[in-house]
């Protein structure tokens, strides 16, 4: 008998400490950890986590281990007699009820607290508006003129608001090293706000279901230094690079098969589409797709010639003439070219 | 007993039929009940498959076992069947055939009503699985966000949801009224309300949530069906509508839901513990109360659901506060059932293997309840795996377990035959550990950041291994679950037979013969007690009068009233179904499915409830 509730006790154990190596790591190797945060507010989130982790396990382990102890003990035995009849005892049931009251006010107070410490962003901060899309980022900064999509720049140690609206249906914006969940709500304004405490490259994810490619909405936020944003924001506000060679010849293509219908690229007077990401910079960007593949000759080549495979339910599928109608198809040398162009656009 | 052949002779002369037609026409609770159960069964099975599959899609990163589109019907029809094909019914199962037998009644108060509420249900069921016909089935998750579910963005799948949970929403509001009125009037005499079993309690107070929150569900997708079929604003703020308006119509309705489910389990094991421990049950009292707290304060939590949807701090704060104080009544719950266990002498047979499994796994989905009601915290887990985790130790860990727990407990009464202990053991263990094996991994993969309801993942997020083993937990359920259904066959034509009282009961349903004669009580008891049979077996124990139960020899049961078979309720049950089906198709055809119903209530009203004579 001893034995078991000692093997009991080990799993129980067991458990606890599988959690915790699992829970370990860091953005670096896990990039959606949402113990790891890189920012004030998640910060504060995070101190208030574990003070529920450990509330929470406080009282796992003691009802765990009381109800196997009880388990054990009470037993029925041949030997057995008839047991006592309680039907209850009242300052028991009233401590029973005060205790857990207690507990939830230790969680109580500091809940509140971050709320409202999180509420509202400072005056003065930098403003962003992030649009979703099915199945993209909108991403514009209004106080510096610049359009971008899909991958979010902001410059260390400045508070940031960012306002969340959707085109569509409703999508969420979630960073977890550097901001919470917050709904995007087609006819709302949300505002989320943070001030990023490390350089880096953090990952983003569309968390609330969105339609066939919601597992595909993704993006990067990047954290800048001062200069590097400064940079960062110079590049993004110049018109795309006037393209040469084979480049040139993408533009063609691009031009006449209506892309600039959907797509936006400032300086391309064919270009001036807003149904779809802009691409006046995205030769600048780590990734392409909302996140879903790398930028490279590679990747971009694959995406263009079947967008399907890694975005189902797109809308370049859907309305892209080269895609529906076999007159209009692209020739292998018709994507390459593509890629020359849209790598050319730093 | 003597009194069995004349009560069938008895009975015969009724408006009865035998074979199909028995069962379709029957209006007895018990039949009803069986009928509910093995229908809600058979859905069990269904959602457990989906479920199947959507577990083996995520088993490695980017699978390619079904496609993104089947996926995301895959878990939207895996919530909704266990949701309402499942773990509603199974409820309904029990209270059908259980309510009557511990309250000393007869029948329920409508017992043509009660016909007309499983026929609405399995209709509603087809209707909401109609989509597996025409390849549309729902794909907007089963809370059906809006606009996601405007015609721009979803197709008919969306017109299958809409009109199969309105259909079943008919069901169980008219189960709901039934219930609430015999709980209410049917007791037998000297059953004093707070003499009332504590399952009979839960199913008072469950009926009563439906009968409040399932109208709002009602009004949320009558406004959903105007949107998409004639192009009203409601949600859709593209005309000026408000898809928030929608999740608080959802979850107005989905938080009471969610105790819908689990307060029948809860109620399950308050009245097994004391069965096995040989003990009454501890904090009667507050353990009721705990009930009726939960399910005032369950319309007082909805917007949990919506921490960050952007409402304001001050509504949040508020919730989150409404919220944990929930943990309140759940905890005193809690305690009660162990200090209920403590000083007993435990029979660890399987239904009290299942109960203390019950209170094991309930705990951990209530304390991540906890970690979730924080606002903050939670905008790091919603829509994360760990909710998954958090809503299936409640449910599969909290719902299922209380529920299998009864059907071991009862199963001798409905069959008169005993489950077979060691599959039954066999079933209850694998069904802990690959509940476990299962679940237990999402809280970390959630914390690790994994977003619920998507169909794919790359690798290198730290996932791989952990949704392994959760896949393969999956099979550890259905290697318990076979167990389950082999001995479940098994016991119900060639178990042990049962006799009247096997587990040494406390209440008034072992005081008759399993199975119950089509009358139940031959004699109405009168009650003097909370746990009549334990008093009148232990009358040195307590100082009670002992309660007269059941059970009489000289009774003449022909004269017995009981209700005539009818044919007319699963009639009506057409109608509604049809006219629901052909609303979909257009909606000047439905209007058959209306008429066939007025014809059948018309025809209903006017038959003889029962035979000449009484």
């Amino acid at each position: 008998m001893v034995s078991s509730k000692r093997s009991v006790l080990v799993v129980l154990l067991g458990i606890l400490l599988a959690t915790f190596t699992f829970a370990c790591g860091n953005s670096e190797t896990i990039p959606l950890h949402t113990m790891d945060p890189k920012s004030d507010v998640t910060r504060d989130i995070q101190g208030l986590y574990i003070i529920l982790f450990w509330a929470a396990t406080a009282v796992f382990f003691a009802v765990m281990i009381g109800l196997v102890y009880i388990t054990f003990k009470f037993k029925r035995k041949p030997t057995d007699s008839m047991p006592p009849q309680t039907h209850g005892n009242r300052p028991l049931e009233i401590l029973w009820t005060i205790l857990p009251s207690v507990i939830l006010i230790v969680i109580l107070i500091p809940t509140w607290q971050v709320i409202y410490k999180t509420a509202n962003a400072p005056e003065g901060s930098m403003q962003i508006t992030v649009t979703g899309n099915q199945w993209w980022w909108e991403i514009e900064y209004p106080e510096l003129g610049v359009k971008t999509s899909n991958e979010v720049h902001v410059p260390i140690d400045v508070p940031v608001e960012v306002t969340l609206l959707s085109n569509d249906v409703i999508h969420a914006f979630w960073v977890p090293q550097i901001t919470g969940k917050k709904d995007m709500v087609p006819g709302l304004e949300n505002k989320i706000w943070f001030t990023a405490e490390q350089l880096g490259t953090y990952y983003g994810v569309c968390v609330e279901f969105c339609g066939d490619s919601h597992a595909n909405m993704k993006f990067e936020l990047i954290v800048d230094s001062a200069e590097d944003f400064e940079a960062w924001k110079t590049n993004e506000l110049a018109k795309a690079i006037e393209p040469e060679g084979l480049a040139a010849e993408g533009m063609e293509i691009f031009n006449s098969k209506g892309c600039g219908g959907c797509h936006t690229i400032e300086g391309n007077p064919y270009a001036l589409g807003i149904q779809a990401p802009i691409l006046t910079h995205i030769g600048s960007r780590n990734k392409i797709a909302a996140g879903m593949l790398e930028n490279n000759a590679n990747d971009i080549a694959n995406w263009i010639r079947n967008p399907e495979e890694t975005k189902p339910g797109n809308l370049m599928t859907a309305n892209g003439v080269m895609y529906n109608d076999n007159n209009y198809a692209l020739s292998e040398n018709d994507i390459q070219a593509l890629v020359a162009y849209i790598q050319s656009l730093k | 007993m003597a009194t069995h052949s004349t009560a069938i002779k008895g009975v015969t002369e009724r408006a009865t039929y035998t074979g199909l037609m028995g069962w379709i026409t029957t209006v007895d609770h018990k039949r009803i009940g069986i009928l509910y159960g093995c229908t809600a069964m058979f859905f069990f099975l269904v959602g457990g498959l989906e479920a199947t599959v959507v577990r083996m899609q995520l088993y490695s990163p980017g699978m390619d076992l079904v496609s993104p589109g089947m996926y995301n019907s895959l878990f939207t029809m895996h919530a909704l069947t266990m949701i309402f094909l499942a773990i509603m019914p199974l409820g309904a199962a029990f209270f059908n055939f259980i309510i009557p037998l511990q309250i000393g009644a007869r029948d329920v108060a409508f017992p043509r009503l009660n016909a007309f509420s499983y026929w609405v249900f399995l209709f509603g069921a087809l209707i909401l699985n109609g989509g597996w016909l025409f390849n549309t089935l729902p794909n907007v998750g089963w809370f059906a966000y809006a606009p996601l579910t405007a015609t721009e963005y979803s197709g008919a799948g969306t017109d299958f949801f809409i009109c199969g949970l309105q259909v079943l929403g008919v069901s169980s509001l008219a189960a709901a009224c039934n219930f609430i009125v015999t709980i209410l009037n049917m007791r037998a005499p000297g059953m004093t309300l707070m003499r009332m079993p504590v399952f009979t309690w839960m199913t008072l107070i469950i009926s009563l949530l439906l009968v409040f929150a399932f109208p709002v569900l009602t009004v949320g997708l009558i406004e959903l069906m105007f949107m998409r079929f004639y192009e009203m604003p409601f949600f859709n703020s593209n005309q000026g509508g408000d898809p928030i308006l929608w999740q608080h119509l959802f979850w107005i309705f989905g938080h009471p839901e969610v105790y819908i489910l689990i307060l029948p389990a809860m109620g399950i094991i308050s009245d097994i513990i004391p069965t096995f421990a040989r003990k009454p049950l501890f904090g009667y009292g507050f353990v009721v109360g705990s009930g009726v707290a939960i399910a005032f304060l369950s319309f007082a939590v909805w917007a949990h659901h919506m921490f960050t949807t952007g409402l304001s701090a001050l509504a949040v704060s508020v919730f989150s506060g409404a919220t944990m104080l929930i943990a309140i009544p759940t905890g005193v719950k809690v305690l009660n059932w162990m200090a209920t266990l403590w000083g007993g002498s435990l029979d660890l047979r399987t239904p009290m293997l299942w109960s203390i499994g019950f209170i094991a796994t309930f705990v951990v989905g209530g304390l991540s309840g906890v970690m979730h009601a924080s606002p903050p915290v939670d905008t790091q887990q919603q829509d994360t795996y760990f909710i998954v985790a958090h809503i299936h130790y409640v449910l599969f860990g909290g719902s299922i377990m209380g529920i299998f727990a009864g059907i071991y407990y009862w199963f001798p009464k409905v069959t008169g035959r005993m489950m077979n202990e060691t599959l039954g053991k066999w079933h209850f263990w694998l069904s802990f550990i690959g509940m476990n094996v299962t679940f237990g991994p999402m809280h970390i993969v959630g914390i690790l950041g994994m977003p619920r309801r998507i169909y794919t993942y790359p690798s290198g997020m730290g996932w791989d291994f952990l949704n392994q083993i959760e896949t393969i937990g999956v099979f550890i359920i259905i290697a318990g679950m076979l167990f389950f259904l082999q001995n479940a066959f098994r016991s119900w034509k060639n178990g042990e037979i049962a006799g009247d009282d096997p587990w040494d009961g406390r209440t008034l349903e072992w005081t008759i013969p399993s199975p119950p004669p089509e009358y139940n009580f031959a004699t109405i008891p009168v009650v003097h007690s909370r746990e009549p049979l334990w008093d009148s077996k232990h009358p040195e124990l307590g100082d009670h009068l002992p309660s007269v139960t059941g059970a009489s020899d000289d009774v003449d049961t022909e004269s017995i009233h009981m209700p005539n078979a009818s044919y007319w309720p699963a009639i009506t049950a057409i109608g509604v179904g049809l006219g629901a089906a052909l609303l979909m198709v257009n909606p000047i055809l439905s209007i058959s499915g209306v008429i066939i119903s007025i014809v059948g209530v018309y025809a209903w009203s006017f038959e003889p409830a029962a035979p000449e004579g009484h």
